[in-house]
Parts: structure tokens; sequence; C-alpha cells
């Protein structure tokens, strides 16, 4: 039999691992329609059904207040899944039940999956599990997802409900007060399903005044009617409260004889650990010092992997070269072009798997919630949300992974300003050309101050335009912070390992084949008219376009042809610069100190760092935000920043020495 | 004239001291915020701990059993009524 199940869930209570569990690699994700929210879909086979699992985005309700919870019930309400999959976790048991409450009003094919009962037994809870299931009414299962016990009960009464086998007789949430004002609005509404919506959940939304269900009614119905309905809500104005309320004494009840709380007063792991984690001075120190050690391991433990991917990609060349059978020109395409923009995602790869390995520990740990909570108080000068600061932590590693994790955001506002933003953070690319830069130029005892003093101008530019463009360019409400600190837990080996491939999975997808292609593109600027010298190719003459530019900043035209590739892609700069220079290993070191200053190489690199985000960034701006205006911002600011930031600074570093 | 042993307070959740247990009196905001608090656990006749309140930055506190950060803004709007034993 097939079966269309829906996964629902508050965040952080194990859904993605249980997710994982159920379909393994036999998922695939995507976007719901029009959004840009990401959608997981999978198959699962069970004694020969299939289940196709639709992971609806985590939320704490089933409002129209955020595009998630948009999504979630949409999906509930118009696909009409066989079953939803509703996972609660046992240890925080009534906070989660009130989403499961807003599922019931919608549905009554619904199978609780009470999920972290360990974690749940070592806070001291004690849960009837039976007692709970004849009280709610609806098959209860418990599991421990990390370790995967409980799935296979889980599976067969899913199935069971799916197939109308098991017949789930859910208990009423009673509104006791407002009886009255939603039998009124039902009869307004002609007592019948509008579009798929029930009347009873359509008058409960009515008096919750949910702006969706008003949109879509208020065109929907007469006018004379919806004036009707307007002052059955006038009088009722403490409805969304009241309901809030109801959902809860439901929960109550539910809970009543089932539950056993622990006593009050003991201190948790959590607790000591979030004295200092959670403080906003300590936690702020820790969290740079984290930070700190990140990057540097980030780089360190990826160091031979890419040593060995280079060396790899050196010979692979080399025997293309003397056996590929083609003339120079399409060998010098297919070498340099192609299998040189291979050889740069390749390179990037290890680092990358090691920044997201990271970023996924600290993320499954729980302590991600931390680093919002601590930021906060930062992210308000810019008037962001402190959710901001993980997008511009995944910038590092790679600008377009750090623009799509904006989504995590709730304000459309913030989500706008946090991407426009986000270019400004140096990603992998372009840490690895500062690098290069730092260590050709300056002698080993200079090279870490001149690293971290890039660091610190680049967070200042980030700065200065934050307190820009929040203040003239990006208006809006800054909304306050609201945040669950999930409990500490050692992360989970599989949920982890998928975060990683998801993330490497998105940078490979949307970047990897332009890098290809660029470079391709690039080799062809530079080396058309065919047998012209370096200075009179179609890209030396842009470079010699630029020359006047060039000058303010201290960069000759070999140095600007290597930005302008450098737009296309970060790693193209020092490759184009290569050429342009000649030379390559040690002695395109020996051409580059010839041919500049340790301050030229300093502008260089503090431009490059800043100037624009590369073109699959540019692209990702574009799919997330749709708008020409703003992409266009996005590449225009960074560069006047850029460019006023490093002459300001050539300019008077020259004057002064 | 009879002095109650305990005195009930209503103060704003950013004025709590740590450790400090209330019921949520009321909240102050818009439907919006109301929607959201709600779906978090706090709601008018919760009980609420507070497990951390620093000079600056959010206010972390107990609700339903799950630990949430509360932005300051947010805190001074909602009141909570604490018992005070005397």
């Amino acid at each position: 039999m097939e079966i269309t199940v829906a996964l629902a869930g508050n965040p952080n209570v194990g859904k993605s691992t249980l997710f994982n569990i159920l379909t393994g690699m036999h998922q695939h994700v995507a976007n719901w329609p029009g959004k840009t929210v990401e959608r997981r879909e999978g198959i699962c086979k069970f004694e020969g059904h299939t289940l196709h699992i639709v992971d609806l985005p985590g939320t704490y309700s089933l409002t129209a207040n955020s595009v998630e919870e948009l999504i979630a019930r949409e999906f509930i309400i118009k696909e009409r899944p066989n079953v939803v999959l509703a996972i609660v976790d046992a240890s925080s048991i009534e906070r989660n039940l009130y989403l499961v409450a807003q599922l019931l009003e919608i549905t009554d094919k619904v199978v609780i999956a009470l999920n972290k009962m360990d974690l749940a037994e070592a806070k001291g809870y004690g849960i009837d599990v039976v007692g709970l299931e004849a009280s709610i009414g609806v098959p209860v299962v418990p599991i421990v997802a990390r370790k995967a016990q409980g799935i296979r009960e889980l599976v067969e009464r899913t199935i069971a409900v799916a197939s109308g086998t098991e017949k789930t007789k859910p208990k009423l949430i009673r509104y006791s007060a407002l009886e009255d004002a939603i039998k009124q609005i039902k009869a307004l509404l002609g007592e019948q399903t509008i579009d798929s919506y029930m009347p009873d959940w359509l008058a409960l939304k009515l008096l919750e005044g949910d702006p969706e269900v008003e949109r879509f009614l208020k065109e929907f119905l007469p006018d004379e009617v919806w004036r009707k309905i307007d002052r059955v809500r006038n009088r009722n104005e403490r409805a969304p409260i009241l309901i809030a309320d109801a959902r809860y004494a439901w929960i109550r009840e539910a809970l009543a004889k089932n539950l056993r709380k622990p006593p009050k007063g003991v201190i948790t792991v959590t607790d000591t650990l979030d004295h200092i984690l959670a403080h906003p001075l300590i936690g702020l120190s820790i969290l740079i010092v984290i930070f700190v050690c990140i990057f540097w391991l980030t780089f360190k433990l990826s160091e031979p992997f890419v040593t060995a991917l280079d060396d790899f990609f050196h010979l692979l060349a080399e025997w293309l070269e003397a056996h590929l059978p083609f003339g120079s020109f399409v060998k010098g395409l297919l070498i340099d072009g192609a299998l040189a923009g291979f050889g740069a995602v390749a390179s990037l790869l290890p680092v990358l798997i090691v920044f997201f390995l990271l970023m996924g520990i600290l993320e499954d740990s729980g302590y991600m919630a931390r680093i919002a909570s601590v930021m906060d108080g930062l992210m308000h000068i810019f008037g962001l949300h402190g959710k901001a600061a993980l997008p511009f932590v995944l910038a590092c590693g790679c600008n377009v992974v750090g623009i799509m994790s904006t989504r995590i955001l709730e304000s459309e506002r913030d989500r706008l300003l946090t991407i426009l933003l986000n270019p400004l953070m140096p990603c992998s690319a372009r840490l690895s050309v500062m690098a290069f830069f730092t260590a050709a130029f300056f002698p080993p005892h200079l090279r870490t101050p001149i690293m971290l003093s890039f660091l610190l101008l680049s967070l200042l530019s980030v700065f200065i335009a934050g307190v820009i463009l929040s203040l003239f360019v990006v208006k809006g409400e800054r909304m306050p912070l609201l945040i669950e600190l999930p409990v500490y837990s050692i992360p989970n080996t599989r949920t982890v390992f998928m975060f990683v491939w998801h993330k490497v999975i998105m940078f490979l997808k949307r970047a990897s084949v332009f890098i290809v292609c660029v470079s391709m593109l690039v080799w062809l600027l530079s080396n058309l008219p065919a047998g012209a010298p370096m200075h009179m190719t179609f890209l030396g003459m842009l470079g010699k376009l630029l020359r006047p530019f060039g000058e303010l900043i201290g960069l000759d035209w070999r140095a600007c042809a290597a930005l302008i590739t450098g737009f296309l892609a970060k790693e193209n700069s020092l490759a184009t610069l290569s050429v342009l220079y000649g030379g390559a290993g040690e002695g395109f070191i020996e051409s580059l100190r010839n041919a500049m200053t340790p301050l030229q190489a300093f502008s260089f690199t503090l431009f490059q760092m800043l100037y624009i985000p590369c073109a699959t960034t540019v692209v990702t701006i574009w799919l997330e935000t749709r708008s020409i205006k703003w992409t266009a911002l996005a590449i225009a600011y960074p560069f006047l920043l850029a460019t006023i930031l490093t002459a300001s600074i050539y300019n008077l570093a020259t004057l002064l020495m | 004239m009879d002095e109650s042993k305990e005195e009930e307070c209503i103060l704003p959740l950013s004025e709590l001291p740590e450790g400090s247990r209330g019921i949520v009196h009321a909240t102050y905001g818009g439907r919006g915020m109301l929607a959201r608090l709600s779906a978090m656990g706090l709601t008018v006749g919760t009980e609420v701990t507070v497990v951390q309140n620093p000079f600056v930055g959010p206010v972390v506190v107990d609700v339903r059993g799950v630990r949430l950060a509360i932005g300051r803004g947010m805190a001074t709007r909602i009141m909570v009524c604490v018992k005070q034993d005397k």
C-alpha cells in the first residue's frame, strides 16, 4: 500500500533524526513550491508498504505568523496526507502537545511519536504511555530516535492509522466560553467546507485573528456576511487568549494522571554549563574563542587533504597534457580551464567538509541556540535578531550556504539585511587567497597579526555596512528574541553526517558547475585573440581599462584583471595572477614579489576580500530575494565600501612611509 | 491590621532576580507576539522560573518544562506575579 505520511513537530525534537532513520539515503531535498523553505521527502519501505514521508518544517504552532507554519498547515489541509506523525519530545511534553492540539483541530489521523524517552527519564519524568494514549485518543508510541528504538512499532501503528485498520478517537478540545461564537460563525459560513478548509477550523482561525484566513475569506465571502462575522469577532476580543488557554487545559487534562513531574530545584548539567555559556559576557568571550578554534581546526585538519588533491590534479593535468589527442588550444581549454575549475572545487571540499562537520556538532549539541542568545545584544546594533549570527558564521565556509541558511530567520526584514551583509564575511576561498598572499609577502612573525587585521577589517566593514543599511535602507521593526534553549546533548553521528551531507551537496549543486564554467570562460578571455601577447588578450584589455581605478588602490592592470576574474569565482584570481605574472609554484611567488610591494599586496588582498560577492553568490542572492533591486545593491555597496576602505588605507600608508 | 505572611508582587519579568518563581499575570504586545509566546508555552496563568537574568541580554526562564531565552524588550512586557515570603 502507498501511504503519505506528514512528519510534524517542534524544532529540536529529533524530527530530522527520525526522518533520516526512516528514509536513509532515499531522501530528496527541494523547495516548497514558490518558497525558499526546504522540503524534504523520502521513501520508507516496510513489509510491502511504501511510505512517502514528507518532513514538514519544524514549528511550534500552526498560525499564519511564519512561512514555515503556513507551509505545514497548508500541506496537511490541502494535500491530505493519510496520516500525520507528530513527534513529541517527552522531556518537555507539556509544551510539545500544543502543536498536537492544533494538529487535532485539523485532522484526526494523528500518531504521536514520543521521542527522547531516555532523556525524560534522566530528567526525572515518569510517563504512563498507555494512559496517555487513552486520554488523548490517538496512538502514542514511545521511541528513542537517536538509538533507533521503538521505530518498528511506530511504523506499524502509523500504517494502521493511515489504512484505517486502527481508528483514532481524539479527545476534543473544549472552547467553552467560545462555543457560541464558533457556532455563530460556522452558521455564517454556511456549515460547509470551503476550499478544503473545514468550517470548524475556519471559525476558530477567524476568532484567533489569523491574517491568512481573514484575507482568503474576505475575498471569498459576500461583504454582508463578512461584516456579520466581524461583529462576532469584535464581541470576542479575548478569543485568542481563550483559545490558547483551552488548548493548554486540554493538555493538562490529558497529562493529569499520566505524567509524573520531577521534584523542583534539580540542577542539571545544562544549568551548570549555561551559567557560563549563556552568560552575556563570559558566554560571548567563550564564543569568540570557540570560533577561533573552529577556523584554526578547519584549516589545520583539511590541509593534508587539500595538498593531496592539489598534487593529484597537477599530476592529472600533466598526464592529460601528454596524452590528449587535441590541439594545444582545446587542450588548454580542457586542462587549464575545465580541469583547473574542477581542481578548485575539489580543493575547497575538504575545508567545507571539516567546517560543516564542526558546525553540525555545535548545532546538534544544542549550543547554536546559545550562540543566538549571546549574540542577540550585538545583533541588536544592526537591528537584527540573535539568530542572524548563524548565517554569518556559515558564510565563512561558503557565502552561498550562509545566504541559504538565512531561512531560519523569521522576519523578512532580518532575512534581507542578513543576506545583504553576508558577502562581507570572508569565505574559505577568500581566506585561501588571503593566506597565500600573507605567506608570500610577510615574514612569519608578522603573518598572524596581518591575517587578524584582515579579519578585523572585514568585521569592521560588516559593522559599518550593517549600521548604514539598517538605518537607511532596510527599514522595519526588529523582532524580539524568543528562542528555546534545548538541553545540551551529545551530538548524534547520523544527524551530524546528514547535516554535513546536505550542506556540501548544496555547495556542489550551486557553486561547482558555475566555477567550472567560469574557469573555462576565464581561460578563453586570457587566451583570445589567439596568439596575442598577454596584455592584448580580452582579459588584458579589460584589466587595462581598469587602470585608472587600479591606481586609486595601488594595483596595476594585471591585478585588476585578476579582480575581474575573481568576481566570477574567487579562486580564479590566484590562477589569473599566476598566468599574468608568470611562473608557477615558487616561481610565481618570486614574480609576484618582484611586481608588487607588500603594501600593494595588502591592498589587493583587502580589496578582494570585500569588493563583490562571487557570481554564484550573486545568483543565490537573486534566487533568495527575487528582487533585482536588492541584488544590484548587494553588488554595488560592497564595491563602494571596498574602494573607499582600500584606497584610504593604501594612500594613507603611502603618505606615511 | 492583619499583615499577611506572603506579599504578592507584580513585576515585569525583566526585573525578577535569578531563582525567583511566579505566575504570568499579563503579557502586553501585539497579536503576533502573543501567539508566539503561547506557542512556546508562556501563557497567562503559567508558572515561570527565572534561570538567568544578567544585567544585559536575554532573560532565560523555565516554562512548562522548557527553557526559553527571551529578549529584554519582550521581558519588560511580561508581567509576573511573584509570591514573596516575609
